[in-house]
């Protein structure tokens, strides 16, 4: 194995000191020029869990868009891809042109592989190529990464390449063939070759591909191996698969489970089985690679169902005890409360996030194009200064430069946006914030769209929005996405579940629902209710989902104050959380943006409730009744400690991937 | 062996459609082994295609003639009648007869009434199958005398790949994988360290990469003849 750094987030993940349990996916490009909603169903459902996602080579020889495109556009949409490259169709001069195209647009894993016989696919009669096999292809990446191509200059010397590419180069195996022997000694000439790990064919027999482990033990062959799913979706495919894949034996009691499945529960026993799959021979290799022939959005739940912690590793093992009243499906995420509904901690989400974004950062700054976040603030505000050091604090702590920007509270609006031009303008300046409140000659609007949007990492300005419409978005907002990073996590399969959005704000109840309806077959149905809804608790009542952020118990208290203070006579205020637990239904995941800074309670003269210092004893609720829910929900975020942290991480991923669009 | 294939006679007859007498040309060599263009095969394609310018109406007349091997010209002089005599002589030797009378008899339009398929052997009571490739470069002896160039579909050189099939091809089911039969043979003959030694990149050149190949012993060389020109 190389000694040398890792060349990819696959590599790494893979390395033996990391010791995760890793899972790769697959996606097809289209027979076609329609790609974007393969991108963007990947997007959606690979995003999370999955280190790597493997794009097909005119797979079983049927003629279709390529790989490497592919892997460019998953690039762009910040998943890391794995080219496969099959030499059926291309000679030595081809491939390893096209690898070198390949790790100039920034791919950095390849899967070697010899490719389908043109006989199995719909160009029968075409000319095959084979000029290499697929230890051939191993071998010429291997030169190339030294340094040559497999050609030789007039003197008869290696031919010299300007700049080499380095690989984390991959092959396959059938670990369930007939005939095994040979199949793992053409392994240990892959690996002797180049190959640094190994995707398996798809195996449903946990015992046979334990025979096979051993076989590769015996061989002394070391690289690690993902076992293969390919994810049965019907009893018709199964059988399929064992009639016409060679290597590929379905077993008959899972031909059995999917056939005596109704229609309707066909992919959730489909999930299942390559759930429970994955589970019995997770502890015979380093991974899995699940492919789901288009399925996508089935892959969140197998790694969940499978008892996958996603990388890192959660300290304390994840228990796996279902949560008795839900409704839903829910992963291991949420974790027992001990009161009923499991709670939706933000903060491990929150530190594993950090630490991606603290290992990407490095690599950035090892570039040359550390991400530096400028933060304009016009005008004093305690508060705000509160908020700024804990930026400076979280940017330093993941490697961004955090630089504030202290501008006169009098600056004219025409001023500011002549400085927000220029920090558009300046090319180590990659992320900008403005920090609210500002001052009443400047309307905010204004300002935040003057931001160049490819620095905008709140994700507020209209281009970035429209970007999220459209789900081809770098950003969205901060607080949007953590709710519903959070939402995903807890429940991979939203697909048709009963969503309600309270509130519908620019940052939070329109962008969570933008971000719940980007996938094409798995978004949950949406209802987004506002001020003028009509009966809330009539819709809150059937919501398997409930996503609530008003922040109106804290609107209330801050109106009450304010008219006080100007004298108005004002009857008490209302400061109960705006959703009940007679409004909850039961198993609901609940998901409490809002972050409501209240007094605890009022005393008779209508005045908050002191501490022992002295002080209005205020406490951080959110917009539903937390108690009351416990006994009642599923899941359900805290507050403080549940949407929160993860909004703190989500800036940091927004800063993070504004200066790698940039760079 | 070479072995080869009669064209449909549809297809003849399109080939033979603008001449009026032509004369079946057999080979008395290899593919009169595989009987597909010996004298016999001659005599029967001629009266074949009397019988359907007859049923057709069409003004074709056709004879046969046999020589011993259409690729040595010192076998022409056999001929029984003049080539240029007829409007068309459909040779059902090899391509490399038609190819070689061609040359001889420029002004002849020498036709091909036979496909050429492989190098082979007779393997069973009318059956022949391929065993060489002519690919420039032997293997044999490092895969137990089985040619992966030759029968594996994918020609590879270090091993199976994934779609060996119980012991056969998954191209076709009737065809044997060529790796699982070296790997049976090199297990019985105790040489399986073969199977596990790299093979770097083949040097295709040496197969058809260059355009025409030539086999010249120094020692018995002539002026060599002209030769065409190819890219």
């Amino acid at each position: 194995m190389s000694t040398t750094d890792p060349v990819s987030r696959l590599e790494r993940a893979l390395a033996a000191t990391a010791g995760h349990f890793v899972v790769t996916a697959e996606i097809g490009p289209p027979k076609g020029i329609n790609i974007d909603p393969v991108i963007a169903e990947a997007r959606h459902s690979l995003s999370q869990g999955v280190t790597a996602v493997n794009v097909t080579d005119i797979q079983t020889a049927v003629m279709r868009a390529g790989s490497l495109v592919g892997c460019k556009l998953l690039i762009d949409v910040g998943i890391e891809p794995v080219l496969q490259m099959v030499t059926r169709d291309r000679n030595r001069l081809a491939l390893q042109s096209d690898l070198l195209s390949a790790y100039i647009l920034g791919v950095r894993n390849v899967l070697a592989l010899t490719g389908d016989h043109v006989a199995m696919g719909d160009h029968p009669e075409a000319k095959i190529v084979y000029d290499l096999d697929s230890v051939g292809l191993l071998a010429a990446m291997t030169n190339l990464e030294a340094g040559h191509d497999l050609g030789r200059d007039l003197k008869g010397k290696p031919n010299e390449l300007d700049g080499a590419p380095a690989f984390f180069k991959g092959c396959c195996v059938t670990p369930c063939a007939q005939e095994v022997e040979p199949q793992v000694i053409k392994l240990a000439k892959k690996v002797a070759a180049g190959a640094q790990f190994v995707q398996t064919q798809a195996v449903y027999d946990p015992a046979a591909f334990e025979s096979f482990m051993k076989l590769v033990e015996k061989y002394g062959i070391k690289v690690p191996i993902l076992v293969g799913i390919v994810l049965l979706k019907n009893a018709g495919m199964a059988k399929y698969m064992n009639k016409s894949v060679p290597g590929v034996s379905v077993p008959e009691p899972i031909i059995q489970r999917l056939s005596d499945a109704a229609k309707a529960d066909r992919q959730k026993v489909a999930v299942d089985i390559a759930a429970e799959l994955v589970a019995a021979m997770k502890p015979m290799c380093q991974g899995a690679h699940l492919m789901t022939l288009g399925w996508d959005h089935c892959v969140p739940q197998i790694v969940a169902q499978a008892g996958i912690t996603v990388a890192p590793p959660a300290a304390a093992a994840a228990t796996t005890k279902p949560a008795e009243r839900a409704a839903i499906q829910l992963s291991d995420f949420a974790k027992d409360s001990g009161m009923g509904a499991r709670l939706i901690d933000g903060e491990p989400l929150a530190q594993e996030m950090q630490q991606k974004i603290a290992v990407e950062a490095a690599e950035l700054t090892a570039k040359g194009r550390k991400p530096r976040l400028v933060a304009v603030q016009v005008g004093e505000n305690p508060a705000s200064k509160i908020y700024t050091n804990m930026q400076a604090k979280n940017c330093e702590s993941v490697g961004i430069e955090y630089q504030l920007l202290n501008l006169p509270a009098e600056m004219m609006q025409e001023e500011l946006l002549a400085r927000l031009a220029e920090l558009g303008a300046d090319h180590a300046v990659t992320g900008i914030i403005l920090q609210m409140p500002l001052p009443p000659q400047i309307n905010a609007r204004t300002v935040q769209a003057a931001i160049d949007w490819r620095k905008d990492v709140e994700g507020l300005h209209p281009a970035n929005l429209g970007r999220l419409l459209l789900s081809n978005e770098i950003v969205a907002p901060c607080t949007a996405k953590a709710a519903v990073e959070l939402l995903k996590r807890t429940c991979p399969d939203l697909a048709g579940k009963e969503t309600v959005v309270v509130g519908h704000s620019e940052i939070v109840g329109k962008p969570v629902a933008a971000l719940l309806l980007q996938s094409l077959n798995a978004s949950p149905t949406v209802t987004v209710c506002h001020v003028a809804t009509k009966d809330l608790a009539a819709h809150t009542r059937r919501a398997e989902v409930l996503i609530v952020a008003t922040g109106v118990s804290q609107a209330r208290w801050l109106g009450y104050q304010r008219r006080r203070k100007a004298g108005e006579a004002v009857s008490r205020p209302d400061l109960s959380p705006i959703i009940k637990a007679d409004m909850l239904r039961e198993g609901a995941i609940v998901i409490d943006v809002a972050i409501n800074r209240i007094p605890r309670g009022l005393d008779g003269a209508g005045e908050p409730l002191k501490n022992a210092k002295g002080k209005p004893d205020l406490v951080t609720v959110g917009d539903v009744d937390f108690q009351g829910a416990l006994s009642k929900v599923a899941a359900i975020t805290p507050v403080p400690g549940g949407v929160g942290p993860v909004t703190v991480a989500m800036l940091l991923a927004n800063t993070l991937a504004c200066a790698k669009a940039l760079a | 062996m070479i072995v080869a294939e009669r064209k449909d006679i549809d297809e003849i007859l399109q080939l033979l459609a603008p001449y009026k007498r032509v004369l079946v040309l057999g080979c008395g060599s290899c593919v009169t082994v595989c009987l597909t263009g010996g004298e016999k095969q001659a005599e029967e394609l001629a009266t074949l295609l009397n019988l359907a310018a007859k049923q057709k109406n069409l003004p074709l007349k056709v004879e046969f003639d046999c020589i011993t091997r259409q690729c040595d010209r010192e076998f022409i002089a056999n001929l029984k009648g003049d080539l240029a005599g007829y409007d068309a002589v459909l040779s059902i030797a090899c391509g490399v007869g038609v190819g070689f009378m061609s040359e001889q008899f420029p002004k002849v339009a020498i036709l091909p009434g036979l496909n050429t398929t492989f190098y082979g052997a007779n393997t069973a009571p009318g059956e022949w199958k391929e065993y060489c490739h002519g690919c420039g470069e032997c293997v044999l002896a490092w895969t137990g005398g089985i040619c992966p160039i030759a029968r594996c579909s994918k020609s590879l050189i270090n091993g199976t790949c994934g779609g060996t099939n119980d012991g056969k091809c998954e191209v076709k089911q009737e065809m044997d994988c060529a790796w699982y039969l070296i790997y049976k043979r090199l297990q019985e003959l105790g040489r399986l360290n073969e199977l596990s030694t790299f093979r770097p990149a083949r040097n295709w050149s040496k197969d058809r990469s260059r355009g025409v190949r030539r086999l010249s012993h120094a020692e018995l060389a002539q002026e060599p003849e002209q030769e065409e020109a190819h890219s």
